[in-house]
């Protein structure tokens, strides 16, 4: 016993120098690891940072807001707004400058930026810079376009930012990160030594423990981790008393305990047995065991305890994952290597729900057979592999990517076939050994529904592009957002109307094809109409490109946007020179017809009814038949060139009307008067009502008395033997500012099959009496096109056996 | 116009117009008709009539080769006789138009008859004009 003390003292003085200096040894490792772990994460955000700028830098959409600033009008603040600067802050800001330095977009209009030329000759020389100090961070990074800076993208943290970025964690040394000058930019929040914006000083730290060294490229910051020494050694001191206090006690403990231990072993251990057979058959995993006697069983006690809290943390977060696994919106199937259903989640089960049919006992049964021979091929050529069977298909190649997508479908709830993406990840032991895969299913019917609805409008533009390309009517369509309102489309028949190619014709106005003699008025129109962004349709006189010219029927109409604003003209032109030609051999065909055959129709029958008329008297019955029926005829035919003539007129337009304002009763008077010789001849008399209303109307007096003259013949022709035709009017009968005016015969009126064709061209009612088909069955059709070009109606109502009244509904002055 | 209607000249250089239009005039209105083929025949026999002799109405036909209507009015308007200067003259136009009879009338003339005339009603309508004067 004697010799345990100096053994022990020994052992004392040994142990203290070992502890010592594996405290210290641990401490630099500890502040090594710490230091290296900051200086390594502030690097790599610093280089992720310029990355992520860089590639902003290069991004179609803002490379093309520099080259068509208008464009970007709309998209590029959208697109900033949304920018976020990678790393654990969110105050840096991020701005897009043209090359004169304007601020195009920015993320924050708040955050200000000092222009100064260090960095700006930087960036004009077409070259990254960047700057961290007291003022913040700035990185510009230039957009490089055709070799040329363009325009700038500037990242920039203030003071207050820049310590959130650089912000870095540690647990036994404080970290500080000063800028070239000594200027702290970050300090540990757990200290009180420094803060950010007091200059660093090293004195402070004199039997610290500390590491310096740069970070950045530039060396511009200086990353500074500390540790107090003492903390350490306090911690040997404490380390040698205890020791000390232990090798006391030992030496009393040491007799005692010898002679308990004989005793208590045996019944600790079996308790500890006692323990250890509950938890097996009870599985109480909340039960403890409590020793306190002897010092050297703790460690029993702790590792059954420890045991104990390690299988009731398993059970639970089982627990927690079983929950978790059912409660997934998604279906997950967990299988053997052979596709063997071990477990499904709640979502899995419910894709058979409503049905008699069971879960399969094999995924594959589920998958559509087809689908699985689809990918069979592919195997078979992408990996030159057979599966045995087509189920083998699909877990081959999740064996093969360790994780594997493919698009199938499955056979589900009531034989539904649905498409899915299947995702299956491969399940191995911690020997690497396969023991299965997890699947998961994910719907993609709506998906696929888009797709289709996407394909089918693609087919749809592809269809309306492809008819635009045949259609012979010139097509194009013009920037209406641009001053002059550009063409940045045609089609084939444009370059074939204006005799241009593609590159001659895009970028230009459309006024390109006006020349010479052109109408200026038409021009004048055009521009009014394209001022005013309304629709217009005119005919201009145009030129090819070898100076041809042609009749060019052009319509223009605005294209607007959502906002109202003019976006584009779409132009539809149509080569109408031969048209036109044609209207106007039409026109001198009229003429013509209209001098050369009345001229001499005339004078037959001029002569024809004054040897009618002079010398009847003294002719044979027989010759004085003939030369009535040679009169007859030449007056009808004389109404039948008149009716085509103004027929014609009216169909090519050319009949001009000269309206004025005339009194109702007299035209009516005039009409009658003009058709009582006519009347007699049928023996019939008109009658003009006492109440027409004194009122003018606004009209072409001639053609007028011409319709009512029409109206009172037929009236007159259709009318019994010793009738009378009534002539009326009204006024306000169908509008306030109109007059009504009535014919009314009491005749036999006009048949069902009649009454729908009675306005169309050569329209005659048939009839037994030869004596009343003698028109030209223009003459209502005539009528009606007259009153109509005065703005007014013409109808009737008819009674067989009783009569015709016709209605002509006039506007009054 | 108190004066009776009795001589009618017409001008007109279609012949067959021309005769009907005499041959109406004549037989249907009773009236004396002299009828020439153009503007300068009717003025050369303007001037070599007497003021007895001279017509009291001239019909005359818009269109005509060489000298037309209008111009052929202006030459009588001006000639060196003022009875002959001052005979009411109408004119005969395939185009009636309202504008067109209205520039006519504005140059001076009496009346329009609408052409190609209807030779039951021309004397009627040349009757109707001449006691509108």
């Amino acid at each position: 016993m004697p010799i345990m003390l100096p053994v022990m003292l020994v052992a004392f003085i040994l142990i203290y120098k070992f502890t010592y200096r594996t405290i210290q040894q641990q401490q630099q490792q500890n502040i090594r690891n710490e230091f290296s772990f900051a200086h390594q994460t502030l690097n790599n955000r610093l280089s992720v940072t310029r990355g992520w700028l860089k590639n902003l830098a290069q991004n179609g959409m803002i490379v093309n807001s520099l080259v068509d600033p208008k464009g970007a009008g709309e998209y590029i603040p959208q697109l900033f707004k949304t920018l976020r600067v990678p790393g654990p802050q969110s105050g840096g800001s991020i701005k897009l400058l043209d090359f004169q330095g304007r601020v195009l977009a920015t993320n924050n209009l708040n955050a200000a930026l000092q222009l100064n030329d260090n960095w700006q000759t930087k960036v004009i020389n077409g070259q990254y810079y960047e700057t961290i100090d007291h003022n913040g961070l700035i990185m510009a990074e230039p957009i490089i376009i055709n070799g040329l800076p363009e325009g700038t993208l500037v990242l920039l943290f203030d003071t207050a930012t820049l310590a959130e970025f650089l912000k870095v964690s540690s647990v036994s040394s404080y970290l500080f990160v000063t800028d070239a000058h000594g200027y702290l930019l970050f300090t540990s929040p757990d200290q009180n030594y420094f803060h950010v914006g007091h200059d660093y000083n090293e004195n402070h730290f004199a039997d610290w423990a500390i590491s310096k060294q740069h970070i950045n490229m530039n060396s511009e910051l200086m990353l500074v981790s500390a540790q107090k020494n003492n903390i350490a050694f306090q911690a040997v001191t404490d380390v040698q008393y205890a020791m000390v206090t232990f090798i006391i006690i030992a030496f009393c403990g040491i007799f005692l305990s010898i002679s308990l231990v004989g005793r208590s072993v045996a019944a600790i251990l079996a308790n500890v047995s006692d323990q250890l057979r509950v938890l097996h058959t009870e599985k109480n995993l909340s039960k403890r065991i409590k020793l306190s006697t002897i010092k050297e069983l703790a460690g029993l006690e702790r590792s059954y305890n420890e045991l104990a809290e390690e299988l009731q943390d398993t059970t639970v977060s089982k627990e927690y994952i079983d929950t978790l696994f059912d409660g997934m919106p998604l279906p997950v199937f967990v299988v053997k290597p052979d596709g063997f259903i071990v477990r499904t989640n709640e979502s899995a089960l419910s894709l058979f729900k409503d049905t008699n049919s069971e879960i399969p006992t094999y995924f594959q049964e589920m998958i559509l057979h087809d689908d699985l021979e689809k990918h069979q091929e592919e195997l078979i050529k992408h990996f030159a592999y057979t599966p045995p069977n087509a189920g083998d298909t699909f877990f081959y190649l999740a064996r093969k990517h360790n994780r594997y997508e493919m698009e199938m479908r499955l056979i589900a709830a009531k034989g539904d076939i649905k498409p899915y993406i299947l995702s299956a990840t491969s399940l191995k032991d911690h020997k690497n050994k396969l023991t299965g895969y997890i699947i998961t299913a994910t719907d993609i019917q709506d998906r696929k529904q888009q797709e289709k609805e996407i394909m089918n409008l693609a087919e749809q533009n592809t269809l309306m592009a492809r008819a635009i390309e045949e259609i012979d009517l010139g097509v194009t369509i013009s920037d209406g957002r641009q001053p002059h309102q550009p063409i940045i489309f045609c089609n084939q028949a444009f370059m074939d109307i204006s005799g241009r190619k593609m590159e001659e014709i895009l970028g230009f106005s459309c006024g390109f094809m006006q020349g010479a003699e052109t109408d200026p008025a038409v021009i004048q129109k055009l521009s009014e109409a394209i001022n005013n962004q309304n629709s217009i349709r005119v005919e201009i006189l145009n030129y090819k490109k070898n100076g041809e010219a042609f009749w060019n029927e052009l319509s223009l109409n605005p294209i607007l946007g959502h906002d109202g604003s003019l976006k584009y003209y779409v132009g539809i032109q149509n080569d109408i020179t031969e048209r036109k030609r044609v209207e106007a051999m039409k026109k001198e065909f009229i003429s013509t017809v209209s001098h050369e055959l009345r001229t001499p129709l005339t004078s037959i029958h001029g002569s024809l009814g004054l040897i009618n008329d002079l010398y009847d008297s003294d002719m044979p019955a027989e010759e004085k038949e003939l030369l009535s029926i040679a009169y007859r005829n030449s007056e009808r035919l004389k109404f039948l060139v008149d009716d085509i003539l103004d027929t014609e007129k009216l169909e090519a337009g050319e009949m001009r009307f000269y309206p004025k304002n005339h009194d109702l009763l007299d035209i009516v008077q005039q009409s009658v008067q003009l058709n009582t010789i006519y009347g007699e001849k049928y023996g019939v008399k008109f009658v003009i009502s006492d109440d027409i209303p004194d009122t003018r109307i606004y009209v072409d007096k001639d053609r007028i008395v011409q319709v009512f003259a029409n109206l009172l013949s037929n009236a007159a022709k259709f009318s019994k033997e010793l009738g009378r035709v009534d002539i009326g009017a009204q006024l306000g009968r169908c509008a306030d500012d109109m007059v009504r005016i009535s014919i009314t015969d009491y005749g036999d009126g006009i048949s069902d099959d009649f009454q729908k064709r009675i306005f169309t061209k050569f329209a005659q009612q048939d009839s037994s009496d030869v004596r009343k088909v003698q028109g030209t069955g223009l003459g209502l059709y005539i009528t009606k096109k007259i009153v109509e070009s005065h703005d007014g109606k013409i109808d009737f109502k008819t009674k067989i056996g009783q009569g015709t009244t016709f209605y002509i509904d006039l506007p009054c002055c | 116009m108190m004066k009776l209607l009795k001589t009618i000249l017409t001008i007109d250089d279609d012949d067959d117009i021309r005769r009907i239009g005499a041959l109406v005039l004549k037989k249907k209105g009773g009236f004396d008709v002299v009828s020439k083929p153009s503007g300068q025949e009717a003025l050369d026999y303007l001037g070599s009539s007497t003021d007895n002799n001279l017509p009291d109405l001239i019909i005359l036909d818009v269109m005509m080769p060489e000298m037309d209507g209008p111009q052929t009015l202006e030459a009588i308007r001006e000639l060196e006789s003022h009875s002959a200067a001052l005979i009411p003259i109408m004119f005969m136009t395939a185009k009636c138009q309202a504008d067109e009879v209205e520039r006519l009338i504005d140059l001076g003339a009496a009346g329009v008859i609408p052409k190609p005339f209807d030779a039951m009603t021309l004397s009627g309508q040349v009757r109707e004009i001449w006691e509108g004067i």
